[in-house]
This record gives structure tokens, C-alpha cells and sequence, in this order.
């Protein structure tokens, strides 16, 4: 018997096998079942020999994870941890332990994806309704969304949701409070100049000087500033004009409601209700409005409705709204928004109770005061009276005061114009008060606070304290002690399918493992704790991390720049149509507005495209599901000169590699437009081909899709964008942190420079494990896993498109529509029926209606794969009983799918089938068996009338 | 001489020749094809045809178009009342909304109730993407006086649920 080499003992590519399902065994099986020799010849087979890249990826070798932790520390360890006095819309806050750990490193939270299968979601749903209940009672409006991606996003939201609804108001305008937030500015003023609106920004008392269709104030200011922003709606009303308000949550709990006082529409960020800095995010943004505009609001909005047992039940209401569905006439392209960073909030909320948030906020509050007393004691004049937590002043020598902040480990905001700047915030103390004032005043302090304190006036206008109620609700007055917010917590995870369950097979969101190593440094203090707008030489150690996935991420698509700024596959869509419009204007062909998408595209495709005021020309596919050359090739000499670009998918939606690849981009670059090509389905290119080489002039790369960024049941996401040199020039730029190489006036898509930051570890963290042959390896599987389940699927369902010999890419299209004209059995109905076997159901209806679309990802296991496809066929066979009248057509498993517990202990049975057939079809499920909360729920009836509010505690009880 | 206008309308399995053997029967029995709006839809033909024919010809028209149920072509004859139409304008319409049993009876109730004339109608229901509830979608042509706020329609069709939709199309 041979010794293993001291290599083999090493083993450093462990990490290949425990991120890949099958072993090497069962890939052997599954290839031969298939009847390939090697996961070589399959993809040799499968991918066009004219796109192969046949070298390897120019990444590391891989590595085990504790190497890989371990290089990764060093690197963060570069980044300095300093007291953060910055503000400008990112706080220090604490996460409660008991929601760091059961929510935020809990993959019953975090693996969940976007609840498009209501009945197995109702724990995520619950949380987002309570968020939704906790921005409307704070911000006083009638209705608010489940999130949006960042402040600065929601802000353009607004703008272009102002156009919108105003009526009997013909203006370009938009006006923007000069004391907003920098970011916000130029997030607004990009999207503005996509859509064609002028912006004018100016203090907010001269918004009357202006006809304009809507305004943006900020409450409290950049300046600290809490302004009458009674008065300010009121002018913009007597304008005929939309007012939206930017405000702070925290803050909310002292100042009184924009809603009170008139406001359409009110946004912010959520991020300092628990949710760590992490350089800029994720965190979710809140948005609310009025109830006459729901709908035009955008995002997701959670409604309640009812399930076929009359039993309140929560979904996704009003889709009629969205991008996948509109298309190219919804309201905004949003997908993936925040879902994971609204849930932490609202359990922040949950977890502190309307009173522990005041006491918070005005112990804020307080210090802030407490300092202001005793800087202007010493002759520090206040650039504002009134004030949350933010002060703003001018000192001799600016100099000499930050570089004792420096010395003592705190940062404080220096404005352009010298200005200096602070934020108090949740984990400020008292000898931090005393601390940033001999900062300040250049000598030690002392002071007697309990004196002072006794003294104080209040620094919020009487007119603008709050005095409306909020956080009524008995949901936040209930979970006070830790065992009581366990639980809750608990409770809610309970009810939702995650891929700690079982394998979701959704159809391009590739919903692979999120490894335990690539989440661990997410929460790291190094990483987590540092804010977006920290000095430069302070985040060393980002700096490395962002240079190094940028790096790695060229190597894998063959781009020349990465911008890492996007912070969604549809933001990064976005982004990357904006640089294909400067790029034509800067080459005086400003006039290329044309954007040719095919019908299969996913429905963010024709909603960027319309946000970057593209004109969409939808092209065929032809019998095979393919782009149909002929049709493309008229419609872009159509186009002619007016011919901007091609978003195109590959392989395609359909889960084809399209063998004319080449020939589409040539066509497109002939006709002098660009092409986009959307990195949905860049898991089956990975180490095989690369966008870039196809043809591509830039792409969008889904982190939280193929580089393992989990989906945390509907965000956080990351959509970095990579380009072509002649691209490079026109990524996003950032108002206050320089984007390397990338001219400063560019104009921003996100709020913060490098988008949602703290989560790129872990990528950085999978390839680095991977390596160039795991990379490769994984995708190989990705493809074995998807042509071993079609297969084993095709005797019982058609598949609907395939490439040559019949192989299909990492995903597989099952058609469901001559089983629904036969038995009248839908793909509805299979899905529901899926939840009973203990499943997420693949992909329903996208691209093609009335089909699934299931990619398993090369994540799952030879077992879990087959117990799939034996539950399809199974479910085939209980369709086949119907069919042949076995079964009752309208009294069946199918029919009556998904079966609860109260279904099972119904006294008097009077079904057709068995209670065990029912709950337990096979013997897998009886021995673990997940339960659907709710039977199945009717999505109409809820969007007939819309409640997005917590019901009352009987109402749960029922 | 006086001139009748007769509206037929025309219902059969769709087959080959059915426009044919209508026009035929038309022509043959004295009468003249005005105008005409068909269409096909899940193997059945439909068809409004406008003809006009002199005031004595109603009659032979009339059972030479009967006639044609033997060849399973179906035909109910309006005459037609001539009358001064007020100029309007016309509003393209475009709705989204969940499928629900009655939907198409419920916008049009709506249009009639702000006096808003269905010109035409195409409908289309599909399974949505991801979800895979049913979408009801709507090409209406509407005709409305010409002083008639357009903002109307928009309001008295939202007020039909929350999660219809309208567009305008320029």
C-alpha cells in the first residue's frame, strides 16, 4: 500500500470537497449516468469550443479554511478600529447579542432567499411587516416598503417616484436641501441626469424660489440642524410640489413625525438600529409614503391576506408593481433589497421597546448637549441652536484638533470648508463627552456633567419634540427579556424553509453553500466597525481586501476594471448602462439610446434600462429558446446609429450555453453598440469561459449568487460591475471618498463608495479557499448536478430547451403546461405540493410561463439531488392518479397543497387520500418533517385591499 | 334608392375560408362589404363586418347569410341606426393586475360609469414570473369627449383594487 504524499496529508484543497455536494465517488456515478468519462469531457462537451478558456483561472492555489481565516485576519488587522464621530449617516451602534447571534450569524436567517413561496415564509414575513409597522409609526406615514438597498438610493427612489404621482405639474425640476447628506446629493443627482430631470440644490428656506416637482429636505441636517420641516412642506404644497423627507430613526424618537406635518414621502437608513457601520453597509433603508400612492411606491411591501383555511397569512403584495412583472414599465428596478439588515433592525426595536429607544436616543441627545454646554463655555461657537446628535464648528486650528483625535484613537468630520463635525451616538460616554471636549479645546477638561445636566435647555424646537405614540404595538412591548427575544426569534425562524433545511433549486439565484468560514469574518470588529468615510490610512486593511478581489475578480471575467461600488445584481445593471451612455456621449454619440433585450431576460434588464432612459426593443427567441440572430440582426440595423446596446444573459435564461454567441456581440459591436452581458448565470462560466472573452464590454456579477454571499431572504446582495478598458473612465465615483482611477464627477449609484463592504470577505474568503481548481472544479459539478437531475427528470417531465445532444448548462427549464391542459393540475399547485416533500420550489414561471426553472448548484449532494427528483416523480405519479381518475381532480394532494398540521388532526377526514400521503409521501419526510405554517394563501384577496400594518395580537392567535 | 347598413357579427370553429364564404354570401345576395375586425383565439373565429345593401336586398342578405350555419359559420345581423358620433378623443389604456373571476366584467362596468366608450379590447392572462399567480393584462382603446379629464379613468379603475394598475400610453 502506498503512503499519501506529505501534499495529500496537507490537503489543502479540502475545502473543495465540503463546498461541493457530490464526492468524488458519486460524481464518478452521476457521470456515468450520463454517460460521460469526466467532468472534462462533459464541459469540453457542453460549452462552445469557441469560448473555452483553456487555461487556468490566474488566482491562488486553494486553501483550507483555517489558512485562509488565517491570512485574511492579517489582512484585516491593517484596518484601525477608531471611536467614530463622523456621522453623515453612519452611527456606532450595538448589536444586541442575542440578535448578532440568532439572527445575523444564523443560517435559519441568512440562507433563506426572497419569500416568493409565501407559505414557507411566514417567520421572515412577520419580521418585515413588523419593520414595515416600525417606519410607518416613526415616521407617521400611512404605508412603508420592506426596504431599500441605502438612504441615498431611497432618495433617488423618491425623486422618481415624486415625478410620478404629482399632478397638474408640468416641471423638469427637482430641488434637493443643499444640508443633505453629500451621498444622497449625488446618488439624486445621477439618477436625475439619467432621467433627463434638472436638480437644483440650495438651502432649504429658498425652495419656493423654484418651480419645481418635488423636494428633498433633511431632519435633522449635515449641519445637526433640526429645520421647521412644517414650514418647508408646507411651501412645497403651496408649489403643487412632492416633499419627501430624509430623517434618522433614532432621532424620530425625539422629533416629531414628517407625516405629521404633511410629508409625502418619508426615507433613511436603518443602519443605527443595530446594524453594524461595516465601511458602508449593508443596511437597510427604510421608505414610506402616503397611502394614495401605493402604487408607485417601490420595492417589496408585505401584506396580509388569507389561506385557504381563512387563517391571516403574509406575502408579497402588490406585485403587480415590480420589475418581474412591469418589466420595463415598473417603478424602479429594485430585486434584491436588505430583508436580513430590516429583520436585525426591527429586532432592535422588538428587542429595546419604544422606551429603551428614547432613553437611547435622548441619552444621545443629552451628551451631545453636554458637550455643546461646555465647548461653548470655552468660546466654541455652534454653527446651529438646534441639534439631535450632531454638532458643527468652526476652531482656530483645525490641524492641531484632529490630530488629537487622531492621537486618541477618535474621528471626527472635517467638511471642505474646514468645519469640524461630530456625531454622539449609542455607545457614546460620558468620558467620551469629556474626551472629544479636551480634543476640542486643546487642554483636560473637567466638569461636573450631573451640574451641567441640571442645566440644560433643550435642543429641539418645542414645535418639532415629539409627541405622537409609536411602537404601540403589543410586538414591541413584549419581548423584554433575553429568554423572551430567544424565543421570539426562534419562533419566527421555525416557519421558514432555509437551505439548512433542504436545497432551494430556484433557477438562476444559485443558491450554493455560504460556508461557515466565509461568514465568520463578516462580524470581525476590524471589518464591522469601521465607517465609510474613515481616513484612508486608517483602512489599510479594506484597502488590501478591495485591491485583491478586485484583482481576483478580473482573473475570473477577463475585465480590465471592476467597479465594487453597485450593492445589487440590479444596481450593478444600472451602473453599468450609465457607463455604456457616457461612453457613447463622450464619443459625441450621445444620440444611442436604443437598448435591445430579448424576451427571455430577467425583469431587471428592461427596468435599469428604462431607469438609464433607454429605449427597449425586445428581440425574439426562437424555437430552441435561443436569441434569434435574424430577428437581432434587423432590429439593431433598425437601431442604426441609435443603436446603444445588448443585454444579454449567458447562457441563457433558458439554461442554454447559445452556440452563437460571438456572432450576437459582433453583430451588436458592428452596429457601434456595447454589450451588457447580466452575470446571473455566471456559475456555470466560472474557470470555463468568461464574459469578457465572449464579448462583453461590461457585466454585473451577482456576490450573493455565484460568490456566496448568502441571500438572507431577500438581501443583502452585491452587483460589482466589471468593464473593458474603454469602460474604465466611466465607473461610479463617490462625493466623499476618491474611487481609484475613476474621474470624481462621474456621479455615484450607491451611498457608500464601495457599496455593502463588510460583506466582500465573504467572497474574498470563497475564492480564496476554491482557488483556481476548485473555482473550476465547482462549476464543472454545477453543470454535472444540473444534467444528472435533468436526466433523471426527462422520462417524467419534458425539459424544455437543451443545447446539442441534449445537455443543458447549470440550470434546466421543466415544462409543466401539457400536464396543467391535461389534468388542469398547475405549476402552482406541484409547488405547493413540493413544501409537502419537504421543498422549496424551483423557479416558477421565469423565464417561460408555466414551466420551473431548477438549477441545484454544485453545492448539493448526490442524496438531496435524488430525493428531489424522487419527489418530482412522485408528484408525477399522484398527477398520473388524477389523470386516470384515482384521484379526485379537485380533492386532491395536489389541489389542496401545502398540507398543515391543523389539516392532519381534522377530526372527521373526509378527503379522498390518506392523512399519510398527505404529510408524510415518503419516509424521508416523516423523519424530518418541516411544517408550512399556513395553508395555501390567496394572493387576491389580500391585494384587493392592502394592509401592510401589524394585525392586532388576536388576530395572530386565531 | 335608399341603403341599409346591416352589422353582422360571425362566429365559427376556425377553419380555412371562412372570410370567403361570408364575402361570398354577401356579395352574391346583392350586398357590399364597408369594413371589418377579426380575429382568432384558442381555435374559434370572430369576426364584426359592416355591410351596407339597397333597403330591398335586407331580406335575400339576410337568408343567404343564414344559409351558412350549414357549413358551421354562424352570423347574427344588426341593422345598424346611422347617427351624428361627437368627436372625441382617443385614450390608449394599459392594466395590470391580478386575475381575478369578473375582472374584465369590472373594468368595463367602470369605463361605462364615467361614460367612457370601449373601442377596443385586447385581454391576456399568464402565469407571473416567480410567483406564478395569474396576471390579467389589457389593451383598451377608449373613446372620451374631448374636454373629458383623463385622470378619470385612472381613478375610477384603482378604485377597483389595490393592485391594478393603469397606464397611460402616449
Amino acid at each position: 500500500m502506498s503512503k499519501p504524499s506529505l501534499s495529500e496529508l496537507l490537503n489543502s484543497d479540502e475545502f473543495t470537497q465540503r463546498h461541493i455536494g457530490p464526492n468524488e465517488s458519486e460524481q464518478a456515478e452521476m457521470l456515468e449516468h450520463i454517460h460521460f468519462k469526466s467532468l472534462d469531457e462533459l464541459s469540453n462537451e457542453i460549452l462552445p469550443s469557441d469560448i473555452q478558456f483553456s487555461n487556468d483561472l490566474e488566482i491562488t492555489a486553494p486553501n483550507t479554511e483555517a489558512d485562509a481565516l488565517k491570512e485574511l485576519k492579517a489582512i484585516a488587522s491593517k484596518n484601525k478600529v477608531f471611536k467614530s464621530y463622523i456621522g453623515m449617516g453612519y452611527h456606532e451602534t450595538t448589536v444586541p447579542n442575542v440578535i448578532l447571534r440568532n439572527v445575523l450569524e444564523n443560517p435559519g436567517w441568512y440562507t433563506a432567499y426572497t419569500p416568493y413561496q409565501p407559505e414557507i415564509a411566514q417567520g421572515r414575513l412577520e419580521a418585515l411587516l413588523n419593520y414595515q409597522q416600525m417606519v410607518i409609526d416613526l415616521t407617521g406615514m400611512e404605508m412603508a416598503n420592506a426596504s431599500l438597498l441605502d438612504e441615498a438610493t431611497a432618495a433617488a427612489e423618491a425623486m422618481a417616484m415624486a415625478k410620478r404621482v404629482v399632478k397638474k405639474n408640468k416641471s423638469e425640476v427637482f430641488f434637493v436641501d443643499s444640508s443633505c447628506l453629500p451621498q444622497t446629493i449625488d446618488v439624486v443627482k445621477t439618477r436625475a441626469s439619467a432621467f433627463g430631470f434638472e436638480v437644483v440644490v440650495d438651502k432649504a428656506e429658498n425652495v419656493a424660489d423654484y418651480d419645481i416637482f418635488g423636494a428633498l429636505f433633511q431632519y435633522p441636517n449635515m449641519d445637526g440642524s433640526v429645520l421647521n420641516i412644517k414650514e418647508l412642506i408646507e411651501k412645497t404644497h403651496s408649489l403643487n410640489a412632492i416633499a419627501a423627507v430624509a430623517t434618522d430613526l433614532l432621532a424620530l424618537t425625539l422629533l416629531e413625525a414628517p407625516g405629521t406635518f404633511g410629508a409625502d414621502i418619508v426615507l433613511g437608513s436603518a443602519q443605527r438600529f443595530g446594524v453594524p457601520m461595516g465601511y458602508g453597509g449593508p443596511h437597510a433603508a427604510f421608505f414610506a409614503t402616503r397611502d394614495q400612492f401605493k402604487r408607485a411606491i417601490p420595492g417589496r411591501i408585505i401584506g396580509v391576506s388569507i389561506d385557504s383555511r381563512g387563517k391571516q397569512a403574509l406575502r408579497m403584495a402588490l406585485q403587480t408593481r415590480e420589475q418581474h412583472i412591469r418589466r420595463e414599465k415598473a417603478n424602479s428596478n429594485i430585486c434584491t433589497a436588505q430583508v436580513l439588515l430590516a429583520n436585525m433592525a426591527v429586532f432592535y426595536a422588538i428587542y429595546h421597546g419604544p422606551k429603551g429607544l428614547s432613553r437611547i436616543a435622548q441619552r444621545v441627545n443629552r451628551y451631545t448637549s453636554l458637550l455643546a454646554e461646555v465647548l461653548t463655555t470655552h468660546g466654541v461657537k455652534l454653527s446651529t441652536e438646534s441639534y439631535f446628535d450632531t454638532l458643527t464648528f468652526q476652531v482656530e486650528n483645525t490641524a492641531n484638533v484632529i490630530s488629537r483625535a487622531e492621537a486618541n484613537g477618535y474621528n471626527l468630520r472635517v467638511d471642505s470648508s474646514g468645519t469640524l463635525g461630530l456625531s454622539c451616538h449609542e455607545k457614546t460616554s460620558l468620558h467620551d463627552v469629556k474626551n472629544l471636549a479636551s480634543i476640542i479645546l486643546g487642554f483636560e477638561v473637567e466638569a461636573d456633567f450631573t451640574a451641567l445636566d441640571a442645566n440644560l435647555t433643550a435642543s429641539i424646537p418645542e414645535e418639532l419634540t415629539r409627541k405622537t405614540e409609536f411602537l404601540t404595538h403589543s410586538v414591541f412591548n413584549s419581548h423584554h427579556s433575553e429568554t423572551e427575544m430567544l424565543r421570539y426569534l426562534r419562533k419566527l425562524e421555525s416557519r421558514d424553509l432555509a437551505l439548512n433545511h433542504s436545497m432551494i433549486s430556484l433557477g438562476s439565484c444559485t443558491m450554493k453553500l455560504n460556508a461557515t468560514a466565509e461568514m465568520i469574518p463578516v462580524t470581525w470588529p476590524e471589518f464591522g466597525e469601521i465607517h465609510p468615510f474613515a481616513p484612508q490610512e486608517q483602512v489599510l486593511g479594506y484597502k488590501e481586501l478591495l485591491v485583491d478581489l478586485d484583482t481576483k475578480l478580473r482573473a475570473i471575467t477577463g475585465f480590465d476594471a471592476i467597479s465594487l461600488q453597485p450593492n445589487s445584481g440590479a444596481q450593478g445593471e444600472y451602473a453599468g448602462l450609465l457607463a455604456i451612455s457616457k461612453y457613447h456621449e463622450s464619443r459625441g454619440e450621445g444620440h444611442r439610446n436604443i437598448c435591445l433585450i430579448p424576451q427571455s431576460a430577467h425583469g431587471t434588464n428592461p427596468a435599469s434600462a428604462q431607469m438609464a432612459s433607454m429605449k427597449v426593443v425586445v428581440t425574439k427567441c426562437d424555437d430552441q429558446g435561443n436569441v434569434d440572430i435574424n430577428d437581432l440582426k434587423t432590429k439593431a440595423e433598425q437601431a442604426g446609429e441609435n443603436l446603444s446596446c445588448l443585454m444579454i444573459t449567458y447562457p441563457s435564461t433558458h439554461g442554454v450555453y447559445e452556440s452563437g454567441i460571438k456572432q450576437i456581440c459582433n453583430i451588436v459591436h458592428e452596429h457601434g453598440g456595447q454589450v451588457y452581458m447580466d452575470g446571473a448565470n455566471l456559475n456555470a462560466q466560472v474557470g470555463l469561459t468568461r464574459p469578457a472573452d465572449i464579448g462583453a464590454d461590461v457585466s454585473h456579477m451577482n456576490l450573493h449568487k455565484t460568490f456566496a454571499i448568502p441571500h438572507g431572504g431577500g438581501g443583502p446582495g452585491m452587483g460589482p460591475i466589471g468593464v473593458k478598458s474603454h469602460l474604465a473612465p466611466f465607473l461610479s465615483s463617490h462625493p466623499v471618498i476618491p474611487v481609484d482611477n475613476v474621474p470624481n464627477d462621474n456621479g455615484a449609484v450607491s451611498a457608500a463608495p464601495y457599496g455593502s463592504a463588510s460583506i466582500l470577505p465573504i467572497s474574498w474568503m470563497y475564492i480564496h479557499m476554491l482557488g483556481y481548481s476548485g473555482l473550476k472544479k465547482s462549476t464543472q459539478v454545477a453543470l454535472l448536478n444540473a444534467n444528472y437531475l435533468a436526466l433523471r427528470l426527462k422520462g417524467h417531465f419534458p425539459i424544455l430547451y437543451s443545447g446539442p445532444k441534449g445537455l443543458v448548462a447549470h440550470e434546466c427549464i421543466i415544462d409543466l403546461r401539457p400536464l396543467k391542459a391535461e389534468t388542469g393540475i398547475t405549476e402552482v399547485d406541484i409547488a405547493k405540493r413540493l413544501m409537502d416533500y419537504g421543498f422549496h420550489a424551483p423557479t416558477m414561471s421565469f423565464p417561460v410561463a408555466g414551466t420551473f426553472m431548477v438549477e441545484p448548484t454544485e453545492s448539493e449532494p448526490k442524496s438531496e439531488i435524488d430525493r428531489f427528483a424522487d419527489a418530482m416523480i412522485a408528484i408525477r405519479q399522484e398527477i398520473e392518479a388524477i389523470r386516470k381518475g384515482e384521484l379526485d381532480s379537485k380533492d386532491n394532494p395536489l389541489t389542496n397543497a401545502p398540507h398543515t398540521m391543523t389539516d392532519i388532526i381534522e377530526g372527521d377526514w373526509k378527503r379522498s387520500y390518506s392523512r399519510e400521503l398527505a404529510a408524510f409521501p415518503t419516509k424521508e419526510v416523516k423523519a424530518f418533517k418541516f411544517w408550512p405554517f399556513v395553508n395555501r394563501i390567496d394572493d387576491v384577496y389580500g391585494d384587493r385591499n392592502l394592509i401592510c400594518t401589524c394585525p392586532t395580537m388576536e388576530a395572530y392567535e386565531e | 334608392m335608399n341603403s341599409a347598413q346591416l352589422i353582422l357579427t360571425v362566429m365559427a370553429e376556425d377553419q380555412p375560408g371562412i372570410v370567403d364564404k361570408v364575402s361570398k354570401a354577401v356579395v352574391s345576395s346583392g350586398g357590399n362589404w364597408l369594413e371589418s375586425n377579426m380575429s382568432r383565439l384558442a381555435g374559434k373565429f370572430t369576426g364584426i363586418v359592416s355591410i351596407e345593401c339597397p333597403q330591398e336586398k335586407v331580406t335575400d342578405v339576410k337568408q343567404s347569410l343564414a344559409l351558412l350555419s350549414n357549413t358551421g359559420i354562424r352570423v347574427l345581423i344588426d341593422e345598424s341606426t346611422s347617427q351624428a358620433i361627437e368627436p372625441g378623443q382617443l385614450i390608449n389604456l394599459y392594466i395590470t393586475s391580478n386575475d381575478r373571476p369578473g375582472i374584465v366584467s369590472e373594468v368595463s362596468s367602470a369605463l361605462a360609469s364615467v361614460g367612457a366608450n370601449v373601442l377596443s379590447l385586447h385581454t391576456e392572462c399568464s402565469s407571473a414570473a416567480m410567483s406564478a399567480g395569474f396576471i390579467f393584462e389589457a389593451k383598451i382603446t377608449s373613446e372620451v369627449p374631448l374636454d373629458f379629464d383623463v385622470s378619470i379613468l385612472t381613478d375610477v379603475l384603482e378604485k377597483l383594487s389595490d393592485d391594478l394598475i393603469v397606464d397611460i400610453v402616449e
